[in-house]
């Protein structure tokens, strides 16, 4: 019976659709076609060593330690991924992945991105869920909550950009044309994933592997492996796609490292919705209007004016006298200070003029130089506020009560100095905080044992505050 | 049996497919040709089929199947599971052929099925198996193309795959189904013919 049911007859039309003229090789041919070939393969000698095996760069560790590195590596690698299944679906690397790519490569899409660590017992195996979206083929955005808050990271691969948008702190870092160089901390987890998408993106040698159907979500869904791999990963996809239409329904990717860690990362790609309209100005690699570009600038360029106030000389001085051991000249030159004088520092002196905005967006070794500076300044006058504490429950125990409030005044307003400027660096706002919160008790208890309520209330009041602030810096850090 | 005891018989080509192709591709790795010359005497028909399952043009299918070993030779450094050549392979080749296909302007294989340059070209029941055919999902395309093409055995076919034997029978089994079911849809009973 002639019809597509039989066997027989479908095998012979079959046959004959697809043709079954032999093929015939000729290898002798084939050289002589191709020279170079042959040439490219006998300059092939020596031992037969497969892959070699690099060390895992240190920067792994990083990686996995980190929520931001780790979602500034899902968005590499999951583009990386994205497009290894674009080339090599579009040239054929695998079938699952030309189906997918048919779908993929016609419209924007979006998913959920969920990437978990393979450490056991690990604070960091706790999945990250983020949130994916494929303007086109190489331009992704992934959005997240971490602890520094909101994140965005969007990746252009074809202008050879990636920007990490820090939302709470509203800067952008962007990487251009990155080089490897494994050295450079977080920017160095950039370039080796930005590696990983040029090794992949010239993936030759995917071996597609069926693994049968299963259901996922509700749906039938087919699934093929591929495996692949550069110089320092190991790369497992598992795509699952509906038979019928190929539309991807759920994809898996395992990045191991060759050599020395057998910690993996899993980014796992689900509700996957194609044909979505997606706004082309989200996928913008440049930095956004009202944002701090990142990493770019050089400490000159901020540092501005270099005049400075009395008042600024004369803090200046008593900390150099303190850093020198003169604690008493220190604390003297403290208590000369006018402190109803406007104060203006210059701009080297980072801790009292830098604004967060402006550290953020120094090159990553002038802002190095900068915090070392910081830190160093602001544990000397924590140290001298101690101090000033420390005096004036002295002179308030020798009924000195004049001289105690001479102290903690002085003491108080070295709090204020650093806690005056909401834009001012969140390191020296919360050491101005701290000093205000030490001093003001001690003031307190003074204006009590004087009975001054006015200047009571005041005190009570401005701790208050400062506990106010300390909590809103604390919720403002949780995200909320 | 050493690999160089393998000649160029038939029995010695089929050899070839079982554990020594390590070893064939293990020399061919470092620089023999005549190892290189039985891996290109073994996998061209496969090859041929697998290009032709994207191309539909038997001349183009076997340009890509010989670009894919000149791009083999450049990159058998590369291959990092030796047993795993037959399928790295064929995924070159794969590349090969899309990268042909794209260059022709022709994506959609669903609205524009490729012109095919076999015999019996013209015949009106043949055209409407082979659009059946490339309406197909690119795996099941693939399958038939490997199994129909050249004849080629299920252990070459899983071997190009990389899958098992039994997998192949599911899978041709499955594709079959798909295709009949296709023709019917398309009102074909088989009496065109």
């Amino acid at each position: 019976m002639k019809t597509p049911e039989n066997d027989k007859w479908l095998d012979d039309a079959l046959i004959k659709a697809i043709g079954s003229e032999k093929v015939k090789p000729n290898f002798t041919q084939w050289k002589k076609d191709h020279p170079e070939a042959v040439k490219m393969l006998t300059s092939r000698t020596g031992p037969d060593e497969f892959i070699s095996s690099k060390s895992v760069p240190n920067i792994w560790r990083t990686i996995m330690n980190s929520k931001i590195t780790k979602l500034a590596a899902a968005v590499v690698i999951v583009i990386a991924v994205t497009i290894g299944i674009i080339v090599g679906g579009s040239s054929g690397s695998g079938v699952a992945f030309a189906e997918v790519l048919e779908y993929i490569q016609a419209s924007g899409y979006t998913f959920d991105l969920t990437v978990v660590t393979g450490i056991p017992d690990s604070q960091t195996s706790t999945p990250i869920a983020i949130r994916a979206a494929v303007l086109e083929p190489g331009k992704m955005r992934l959005d997240a909550s971490l602890g520094v808050g909101e994140i965005s990271s969007i990746v252009d691969i074809k202008k050879g950009e990636s920007l990490l948008l820090f939302h709470r702190n509203k800067a952008g870092m962007l990487m251009k044309n990155p080089v490897p160089n494994q050295n450079t901390g977080a920017e160095g987890i950039f370039v080796l994933c930005t590696k990983s998408i040029e090794n992949l993106w010239s993936l030759r040698d995917g071996n597609e592997k069926n693994l049968g159907e299963k259901e996922i979500e509700g749906l039938l869904a087919e699934g093929f492996q591929v495996s692949s791999w550069d110089q320092y990963f190991n790369y497992d996809f598992v795509i699952w796609a509906n038979p019928e239409t190929a539309e991807p329904l759920l994809v898996e990717i395992t990045a191991t490292p060759m050599e020395g860690s057998s910690e993996s990362l899993t980014w796992t790609m689900s509700n996957i919705n194609l044909d979505v309209e997606l706004d082309e100005s989200l996928f913008s690699t440049s930095v956004p209007q009202g944002y701090t570009q990142a990493w770019q600038k050089d400490l000159k360029e901020i540092e501005g004016r270099t005049e400075s106030s009395t008042g600024a000389n004369q803090v200046i001085e008593v900390l150099s006298l303190w850093v020198e051991g003169k604690k008493d000249q220190a604390l003297q030159a403290l208590m000369k200070i006018d402190w109803d004088e406007p104060i203006k520092f210059p701009g080297d002196a980072y801790l009292f003029t830098m604004t967060e905005q402006q550290c953020i967006s120094l090159k990553p070794d002038d802002q190095q130089n900068v915090m070392k500076e910081v830190l160093a300044a602001s544990s000397d006058i924590r140290q001298i506020s101690r101090e000033v504490v420390n005096r004036a429950q002295q002179a308030i125990s020798n009924r000195d009560n004049a001289q105690a409030e001479r102290y903690l005044q002085s003491g108080l307003q070295l709090g204020n100095l650093l806690n005056h400027d909401p834009d001012a660096m969140l390191v020296a706002r919360l050491v101005g905080i701290a000093i205000q919160r030490h001093v003001l008790p001690e003031m307190i208890n003074l204006y009590q044992i004087t009975d001054e309520p006015h200047k009571l209330q005041e005190a009570q009041e401005q701790l208050k505050a400062a506990e106010a602030e300390v909590e809103q810096i604390k919720r403002n850090l949780r995200g909320n | 049996m050493l690999i160089s005891e393998i000649g160029t018989s038939k029995l010695a080509q089929q050899k070839v497919t079982e554990k020594p192709e390590a070893q064939v591709v293990a020399a061919a790795r470092r620089g023999d040709p005549e190892s290189f010359g039985r891996l290109y005497e073994h996998y061209y028909g496969p090859m041929v089929a697998v290009a032709f399952s994207v191309l539909a043009d038997r001349h183009l299918a076997e340009d890509a199947a010989q670009e894919a070993f000149v791009r083999a030779c450049g990159n058998l450094g590369k291959l990092k599971q030796p047993e795993k050549f037959a399928s790295w392979l064929a995924a070159i080749c794969r590349n090969v052929a899309y990268q042909a296909l794209r260059n022709r302007k022709k994506l959609s294989f669903v609205e524009d099925p490729p012109v095919h340059t076999t015999e019996n070209q013209g015949d009106e029941t043949i055209e409407v198996i082979r659009k059946a055919l490339w309406q197909l999902p690119a795996p099941d395309r693939q399958i038939l193309v490997l199994r129909y093409f050249n004849d080629l055995s299920y252990e070459k076919i899983a071997q190009v795959l990389d899958t098992t034997v039994s997998a192949i029978h599911g899978r041709l089994f499955r594709a079959r189904k798909k295709i009949a079911h296709k023709l019917k849809r398309m009102g074909f009973s088989g009496e065109q013919s």
